[in-house]
């Protein structure tokens, strides 16, 4: 499964001093990371704490008040095709098939039809592909929702709660996708309050606070001894 | 350009789907225009008189019914954030938004306003010069509704706003518009309003989409 997919370029984005403002209150300040290829950061942090707000602010979808984002991109198409971004909502088309909202974002990603197969049958959607979004459990949207990030491989993946309303089957494939796209050297912020115990050995764990953000020592040492034994 | 068809192609399934919506569009533009022979009486002259304007008026209202949904339903369901992320200029978004929703919502009231316009006595070729004067106005509101909703997006009262913003732009296609029709009626020289008519479509499609593109971005926090 993973031979036949690209292997991202080694790029490292880099996020200097941000800070987020909502309305009158000062969220955060002083958030600084890098987020490297073939990593996985997993952002914690309190309810309100502000980290779906950091997650917009590195989408572009919310103005930074201070600081400075450095995506490192090597093509031209620029930040955009740099990241796939899965946020709370789940953007589907109520109206629209499952198929029909898939076949959308395949024809604006120019995706090819195997990605398209593929992230069909990753995801398990093949039983409601024709049914309207409108019909489907929070489970089903939240999947479909998902099978857009594999329709066009990208180097970065930010994921608000992905696994919300999954049941443990799903939890364990999104698991593996997640895994898989760490594999292939890709990189993933992913903000989550589930468990996924095979997400949690790799993570780089980060606590968002509202003076910055603060490594969990522990899981940092784990992967510096897996890169060592690497 | 392959962008814009890809969304024209989802806008114009969606809308379909959603025939409810354009159906209230055009009642709302029948069972109002029938009200007005009730109100007014079978003064022959009066309502031919008064046709004109009773027709580009309840046209910019029905305009206006739908609107709220124009960018707010994708707002909501989070697609909003996806098409701007997407490899697609905004720009190519509001222009499939902007020809769907004029003819789906606008090309509707213009096909049946000759019927219409059979309660007010209104002989052939003043109905003739109606339609006309819709089919090169419309577009002008169309504009200017895709321009307030785009505008009114992310404020807490969008769907009051929205007619707030628009019916103020919208009283110099309604004085050309009317004004074209009534001048033709009157045999006087009408070129006038006929060309700020058509102008005014020139000028306010570019406006407008361009406008709305930007505060498609503008409008996410």
């Amino acid at each position: 499964m993973l031979d036949d997919r690209p292997r991202f370029p080694n790029l490292r984005h880099r996020f200097d001093s941000l800070a987020c403002m909502r309305g009158e209150l000062l969220l955060f300040r002083q958030v600084s990371f890098e987020l490297a290829a073939g990593e996985l950061v997993w952002l914690k942090g309190p309810n309100g704490v502000g980290k779906s707000s950091l997650l917009r602010q590195l989408a572009g979808l919310l103005p930074i008040e201070d600081g400075r984002i450095t995506w490192d991109s090597p093509q031209t198409g620029g930040d955009k095709s740099l990241f796939h971004y899965l946020g709370h909502t789940n953007a589907l088309d109520e109206d629209l098939s499952v198929e029909d909202s898939l076949s959308f974002w395949q024809r604006l990603y120019r995706a090819k039809p195997g990605d398209m197969a593929r992230a069909i049958e990753s995801l398990k959607l093949s039983a409601f592909l024709a049914t309207p979004c409108r019909y489907l459990s929070s489970g089903q949207r939240r999947r479909t929702a998902l099978a857009r990030l594999l329709l066009c491989p990208r180097p970065v993946w930010l994921l608000d709660e992905p696994l919300v309303g999954l049941d443990t089957a799903s939890i364990a494939w999104v698991s593996a996708l997640i895994a898989e796209q760490v594999a292939q050297n890709g990189s993933v912020i992913l903000i989550s309050h589930q468990e996924a115990p095979s997400l949690g050995t790799q993570a780089r764990v980060l606590t968002l606070h509202p003076s910055g953000v603060s490594a969990d020592v522990s899981a940092q040492n784990r992967t510096q001894n897996s890169e060592a034994a690497a | 350009m392959s962008g814009f068809l890809t969304c024209f192609a989802r806008e114009w399934h969606l809308a379909l789907r959603r025939s409810g919506d354009l159906l209230t569009v055009v009642m709302f533009f029948a069972i109002t225009l029938s009200l007005f022979p009730f109100g007014l009486g079978a003064d022959k002259a009066l309502l031919q008189q008064t046709a004109p304007a009773i027709v580009w008026v309840v046209a910019m209202l029905a305009v206006l019914l739908n609107l709220d949904s124009l960018f707010g339903r994708d707002e909501r369901s989070g697609m909003l954030d996806q098409i701007l992320l997407a490899p697609l200029m905004s720009l190519e978004y509001a222009m499939a938004k902007w020809l769907v929703s004029w003819l789906l919502t606008a090309l509707p009231l213009v096909v049946m306003t000759p019927v219409m316009t059979l309660l007010y006595f209104l002989p052939g070729p003043q109905t003739l010069l109606l339609v006309l004067s819709l089919l090169l106005g419309t577009p002008s509101l169309t504009s200017l509704g895709l321009l307030a909703a785009s505008l009114a997006l992310g404020a807490r009262k969008g769907s009051l706003l929205v007619p707030l913003i628009a019916l103020p732009l919208m009283i110099p296609v309604l004085i050309f518009g009317v004004g074209a029709v009534t001048l033709s009626q009157q045999q006087m020289n009408a070129a006038s309003a006929w060309y700020a008519l058509a102008g005014l479509a020139c000028l306010l499609l570019p406006l407008s989409l361009g406008t709305a593109s930007l505060a498609l971005h503008h409008n996410r926090s």
